[in-house]
């Protein structure tokens, strides 16, 4: 390790001497041969997990040109292979550029990141750069005799599909070299990291032998899947459409729903090896600058390694990561995003993630769905009392049953008391236990219906129905009043629109019926005021997350539990400290 | 964010805090405390209200004279360093007695009436952590809370109206039939539950509008007077004088009159509710301990919460029953030197600004 | 980082003692939930004390289970119905407590009302009834036609419109009457009739010990005097005496009541008005009731007939020097003092009473 070292300074110190780029590179070919010829131990794993990938067993002893014309070889191969990989780009993508786990603790200088550094001052040669792309596969370089001399073009096959390759780069290249030249991006030639990471980008790169200049042209076009309705977020009226993996998708659903340039949307590119690209988006004349500053100041600071979708992101964001609380909204649906957007909130999106983040919401806007709009006032005012008391019914219902039943038995009605005790005749467990188990088995039918293929999640249902439903009571395992109750709390807990918040409330549900359990009402009145005050203390990005019931703003009571006809509310929710709180709503 | 920064309370954090510490097991007892008046006990509230409000102003004009100091600060200046600490010991063994009688009567009601078999530890730990829990958020994290609660236990006034239904109005009159000696012991005993209002000149400091705050104060106030006389008012028309003097807790047995057909005892939901009550009750003297051991100490820590919610634990588990309720009774009595303490205050404060005034 | 340990503590906390078995409540289906509860008199000492409760197994051919025992406290008595029903016996659901007369008139009933009403598992809204003979027979007896006894007793208790006429004391009305200077207690009095129970009138209570029972049309009456706003039916027959004589049903009736007095403690005056507001459901008789005089001449005959029915009821009162209806009010309002139950008497036997009744027919029906 010291000896390969030492030589690469060896290098630095005589390529700076030389005076031809020519001997440069000879050199610089030379030290790849030494170094191939000692290779350290850090580097051996690496190479052996790409070699299992890579059709020929080249040996790690082999020369740099033998290396040149394996590369040749594959490009020759690649048709068939592209094939292959072309289904899961990124996850080739992503092995090839996972270091050892040993090489990121020791902070090796790997000849990535260090060559660029060395080279900053001349031309960067081409063979450099086909080094940098030994053992990957789909890397390809294939050359075009033009009017302007020899032209390299070199691409990860996978990133790209061929027909646009074959439009964009190929066909203008072969007939007009030169113009070609001038419309495609120039490169900064001297930053060897700009090059290699516009490569995996999907980008392609045109060297210009002659020229010796790079340029390049955008042409990553992964795979994509079309845009369809949501799953998660169906609603019945109400644009369909919703977000794909695909965060240029993403952008161009929001963008077509506001024209305007006043949206703007911040690339920023995240993860120590994933690199992945989000995107943050608001509105300039109306989101609040603090906030901005905020989420810029936490997305600075991370460090995390690698993120496939926009909920660990929110997560790492989050301002009270312990909490059972979501404090950011994840949709999956682009009149959602352009509503908040409006409303003066940030909407962040990811490259690979099929939703996005809003932020700052309130809990309250947790059980809001934009299909509130669509529908007249009343009939959402209806659903939103629903939605708002669902959860603290579901919450509270069966350790209601436990309570009642262990301590209070004496607010039951006569009637009410005599079929519970009829029900209840048979039950061999004490009331915490029966509802536990109940619950338990709910959760299991939720986990286990949603794992299955759908196909074969019908037969979940009837299991359920059948067997807990049915057999359990009979068996006089539970009373089948609980069934009820417990079919209830399941029900509203799927009322709820936002995914993570119904989660939260299963969660949450438990320390009900262990408190109901251990104090009765007292218990679910302790557990309550803990739930309230938890709440109270939860921020949005560091705003409170109890809007509009505390910090009170009256106007925000329009868009409430009631939400009034759209003409009354005149202003923007308090909650995003927007610049213009006025809005036009007439 | 907002423990960091001094002046957190607005407006209705002032009304609220004030309202809620206030209410407390006070009511669930007031019809009873102020039976001595009979029925003359239904405007007693309104007298309350009056008093307190007098009583407030020397508390406000105090605390507006140093305006950046709380209570235990302006006893270091005005009292010098050794008595003022002195005197701020005492305050927080007040604070911490203050805590105990309330928690122990209501958790000794819980045990008699909802939890028959079981003992009140096990609710005291949970009780106490919760409310460390909510004043480790500092003041306004109980401000807050005091604002939920109100909405959370404000709705049961909706369930006297079936003691209004089965009461006489009749009740109501007369009005003065009482001689002086019964109308000085429901004084006495009734302006207990008035009790807490004094603890505004400790989070004073904090509040952001503290030329307002004698009137948002005053809000409260006649807020919790509302409550009050609400339940006199309907305690009266609903029982007779001898039940007034002989039940201890009347509003249960009021909320035992409501008839719904969905359920029944309607009074185990408000008495378990009434725990909201007794937390932001609570909470403010655990503040007020936390405080004053800080500036005893002269540290900011939090720390304190637990040695006070730990040194409330070991009050209410000490072993002598009979020793404990004569506390808890002078207890109360005590509080009304805390309320009528700044009077003395403000004469001290005149009296060196006026030996200041010589001396320059 | 003061979270984690906080939550391991609690959780061990919950996990060590919250599910053991020795902390367990019985829960509600090993709970005896008495549902009745009837007394009967044995001496001075001693009681009989019978209750039942709803025997929650479908399996079980009865569903209401009936112990008695003999005891001289009500918690020691409990006790004793545990062990012989081998369950938990329990006061939280009870509904109806019935005492015998003999009970009733020996004056332990105040006593053991007030027992209950301290204690806090019994709620104050149970209700009071005093029955002819035995009590216990009342929770023996089969009633064929209803499956539940406790039920069936229970929906007995359950004020309806045709049962208006009984006051339906609740056990905080007991006692609010019993402490109440200016009252005397009523109960409903109930007895036996063809294996159903029946309603018969009302026992009036003086100083604790039951004095009189009223009939049921008396009993409606007093409860209008003590200011009950809706009445079930008011059935009268006019003209007794003549061989004309007419039957008035008046339906849906609405009283007001309003008792005024001179406020002179030494020749006291009391002025009661009524008013009645009906609808006119069954007649029998000769007038034209479309002709309007005819009618007011109808409402006339009957406001004379109630006015004098309810100064038979207050003669009878002044004869046994009882009060229950409460007519004094309007002087204790304007007394500085305390006011004694005895204060009450005088006034009652030196008071005079003026009486006003006006009724109002509202409609005559549809026929003509």
């Amino acid at each position: 390790m010291k000896i390969w070292k030492r030589k690469k300074r060896i290098v630095v110190g005589s390529k700076e001497k030389s005076v031809s780029p020519e001997q440069t590179t000879s050199k610089e070919s030379d030290v790849e041969k030494e170094t191939a010829k000692n290779p350290s131990p850090e580097q051996t794993p690496l190479k052996k997990s790409n070699s299992e990938d890579a059709t020929s067993d080249k040996s790690n002893s082999e020369e740099a040109i033998a290396k040149k014309s394996s590369s040749e070889q594959t490009t020759s191969k690649k048709p068939s292979q592209k094939q292959i990989t072309s289904k899961e780009p990124s996850s080739e993508h992503t092995t090839l550029k996972l270091p050892s786990p040993k090489q990121a603790t020791l902070k090796l200088p790997s000849p990535t990141r260090k060559s660029p550094m060395r080279l900053t001052l001349k031309n960067i040669p081409l063979e450099s750069i086909k080094s940098e792309l030994t053992d990957i596969d789909d890397a390809i370089f294939k050359e075009f005799q033009t009017k302007q001399g020899l032209v390299t073009i070199v691409y990860f096959s996978s990133l790209i599909e061929s027909l646009l390759l074959h439009k964009t780069v190929v066909t203008p290249l072969v007939n007009d070299a030169e113009k070609a030249f001038e419309t495609f991006d120039n490169i900064e030639q001297r930053n060897m990291q700009v090059i290699l990471s516009s490569i995996s980008n999907g980008d392609t790169i045109l060297y210009y032998h002659e020229k010796q200049k790079f340029v390049k042209a955008k042409t990553y076009s992964p795979p994509q899947r079309a845009i369809t309705s949501s799953e998660n977020e169906s609603t019945v009226i109400g644009p369909q459409d919703a977000f794909t993996e695909s965060l240029a998708t993403n952008l161009s659903l929001i963008k077509r729903r506001i024209q305007q340039p006043g949206l703007k949307n911040k690339d920023q590119t995240i993860g120590k090896e994933t690199n992945t690209k989000i995107s943050v988006l608001y509105i300039d004349h109306i989101v609040n600058n603090e906030n901005l500053k905020l989420i810029n100041e936490r997305l600075d600071k991370l460090t995390y390694e690698g993120f496939f979708d926009i909920t660990i992101l929110k997560q790492l964001i989050e301002d009270n990561p312990y909490s059972v609380f979501p404090q950011f909204l994840l949709t999956s649906k682009p009149d959602a995003a352009v509503q908040f957007l409006l409303d003066g909130r940030i909407v962040i999106a990811m490259e690979n993630s099929q939703s996005v983040l809003v932020l700052p919401v309130s809990f309250f806007e947790m059980f809001t769905s934009t299909e509130d709009f669509y529908n007249r006032w009343t009939t959402t005012s209806l659903l939103r009392t629903i939605r708002f008391l669902g959860f603290f019914i579901t919450i509270m219902l069966t350790p209601l049953y436990i309570s009642v039943l262990s301590y209070h038995s004496g607010v039951l009605p006569f009637e009410l008391l005599i079929i519970i005790q009829e029900s209840r005749s048979k039950v061999p467990f004490p009331p915490v236990i029966e509802v536990l188990f109940i619950e338990l088995v709910i959760e299991v039918l939720r986990e286990a219906g949603s794992r299955m293929p759908t196909k074969i999640g019908q037969t979940i249902g009837i299991v359920g129905g059948i067997v807990i439903g049915t057999a359990a009571v009979e068996a006089g395992l539970v009373s089948n009043i609980l069934i009820v109750l417990v079919a209830i709390s399941a029900l509203l807990s799927f009322s709820l629109p936002n995914f993570l918040m119904s989660n939260a409330s299963r969660v949450i549900r438990y320390i009900f019926i262990l408190a109901a359990g251990l104090f009765g009402l007292l218990g679910q009145f302790i557990a309550f005021a803990w739930l309230f005050n938890h709440l109270l203390n939860l921020t949005s990005l560091g705003s409170p997350y109890m809007t509009p019931v505390i910090p009170r703003a009256w106007s925000d009571m329009y868009n409430s539990i009631i939400r009034f006809p759209l003409s009354f509310i005149k202003k923007r929710s308090r909650l995003s400290r927007s610049k213009q709180v006025k809005k036009a709503s007439k | 964010m907002d423990v960091k920064k001094k002046k957190v309370l607005n407006s209705y954090h002032v009304v609220f805090l004030v309202q809620n510490i206030m209410i407390g097991m006070g009511l669930l007892s007031l019809n009873h405390t102020l039976s001595a008046v009979g029925y003359g006990q239904w405007w007693f509230p309104l007298l309350f209200g009056v008093v307190a409000n007098i009583t407030l102003i020397p508390m406000i004009w105090i605390s507006l004279q140093y305006q950046d100091d709380d209570l235990f600060d302006i006893h270091e200046k005005l009292l010098g360093k050794w008595i003022g600490k002195l005197i701020n010991t005492l305050l927080i063994v007040y604070a911490v007695i203050i805590f105990a009688a309330v928690i122990q009567k209501y958790l000794d009601l819980i045990q008699v009436s909802v939890l028959s078999d079981r003992t009140i530890m096990g609710h005291l730990i949970i009780f106490l952590l919760l409310a460390i829990f909510i004043i480790k958020g500092g003041i306004k994290s109980l401000a807050r809370f005091c604002i939920l609660t109100f909405f959370v236990t404000g709705w049961m006034v909706y369930y006297l109206k079936w003691g209004i239904a089965d009461g006489e109005i009749t009740h109501l009159l007369p009005l003065f039939n009482f001689n002086k000696l019964e109308f000085f012991d429901a004084f006495k005993n009734g302006y207990t539950a008035m009790v807490g209002y004094e603890l505004i000149m400790v989070y004073f400091p904090y509040i952001i509008k503290p030329y307002k705050a004698f009137k948002h104060a005053t809000i409260g106030i006649w807020n919790t007077i509302f409550f009050y006389i609400s339940v006199t008012f309907v305690g009266t028309m609903y029982f007779s004088e001898w039940q007034l003097e002989h039940l201890l807790f009347p509003v249960l047995k009021l909320f035992q009159a409501v008839d719904l057909s969905f359920i029944e005892q309607i009074d185990t939901f408000a008495l378990t509710i009434w725990v909201f009550l007794m937390l932001t009750t609570v909470g403010g003297y655990l503040w007020m301990a936390k405080k004053g051991m800080d500036s005893v100490r002269n540290k900011n820590s939090q720390f304190h919460i637990y040695v006070a919610a730990v040194l409330v634990f070991i009050v209410i588990n000490l072993p002598f029953p009979m020793f404990l309720a004569k506390l808890y009774e002078t207890i109360f009595l005590i509080s009304f030197g805390v309320i009528l303490w700044p009077i003395l205050l403000i004469a001290i404060h005149s009296v060196r600004k006026m030996k200041k005034g010589v001396v320059r | 980082m003061r979270i984690l340990p906080t939550l391991l503590v609690s959780t061990l906390c919950i996990f060590l003692s919250g599910c053991s078995q020795q902390n367990e409540n019985p829960s509600v289906e090993n709970l005896g939930m008495i549902s009745v509860m009837a007394f009967d008199y044995i001496d001075q000492d001693k009681m009989k004390m019978s209750v039942i409760m709803p025997q929650p197994a479908s399996e079980a051919k009865k569903h209401t289970q009936l112990y008695t025992v003999e005891t001289d406290l009500i918690q020691a008595g409990l006790v004793d119905v545990s062990s012989k029903s081998d369950k938990t016996a329990s006061l939280r659901q009870l509904r109806v407590i019935l005492f015998s007369e003999e009970f009733a008139k020996t004056g332990k009933m105040v006593e053991l009302v007030l027992e209950l009403y301290r204690d806090t598992n019994v709620r104050s809204n149970i209700y009071l009834g005093v029955v002819k003979d035995s009590a216990e027979e009342f929770l023996i007896a089969e009633y064929p036609d209803k499956p539940n006894t406790s039920t069936y007793i229970n929906s007995v208790f359950q004020p309806k419109q045709y049962t208006y006429f009984s006051p339906f004391i609740t056990l905080h009305d007991f006692i609010y009457d019993e402490t109440n200077p200016v009252l005397t207690a009523i109960v409903p009095y109930l007895s036996l009739k063809d294996n159903l129970i029946h309603i018969e009138g009302i026992a009036v209570f003086k100083n604790g010990n039951m004095s009189h029972v009223f009939s049921s049309q008396k009993g409606k009456n007093i409860q209008v005097l003590r200011g009950q706003k809706r009445l079930s039916i008011l059935a009268i027959t006019l003209n007794q005496d003549a061989s004309k004589s007419e039957k008035v049903v008046l339906e849906f009736i609405k009283s007001k009541v309003k008792v005024t007095s001179n406020h002179n403690f030494e020749s006291p005056k009391v002025m009661i008005s009524l008013k009645y507001k009906g609808k006119l459901s069954e007649y029998k008789g000769e007038k034209n009731l479309e002709n309007k005089k005819e009618l007011a001449t109808l409402e006339k005959q009957v406001n004379k007939l109630v006015e004098e029915e309810i100064r038979e009821l207050i003669e009878k009162c002044q004869e046994l020097s009882i009060e229950p209806m409460g007519l004094f009010e309007s002087f204790r309002m304007h007394y500085k003092g305390d006011w004694t139950p005895e204060q009450t008497t005088e006034l009652m036997a030196k008071a005079v009473f003026e009486i006003e009744v006006d009724t109002t027919i509202a409609t005559t029906g549809i026929l003509k």
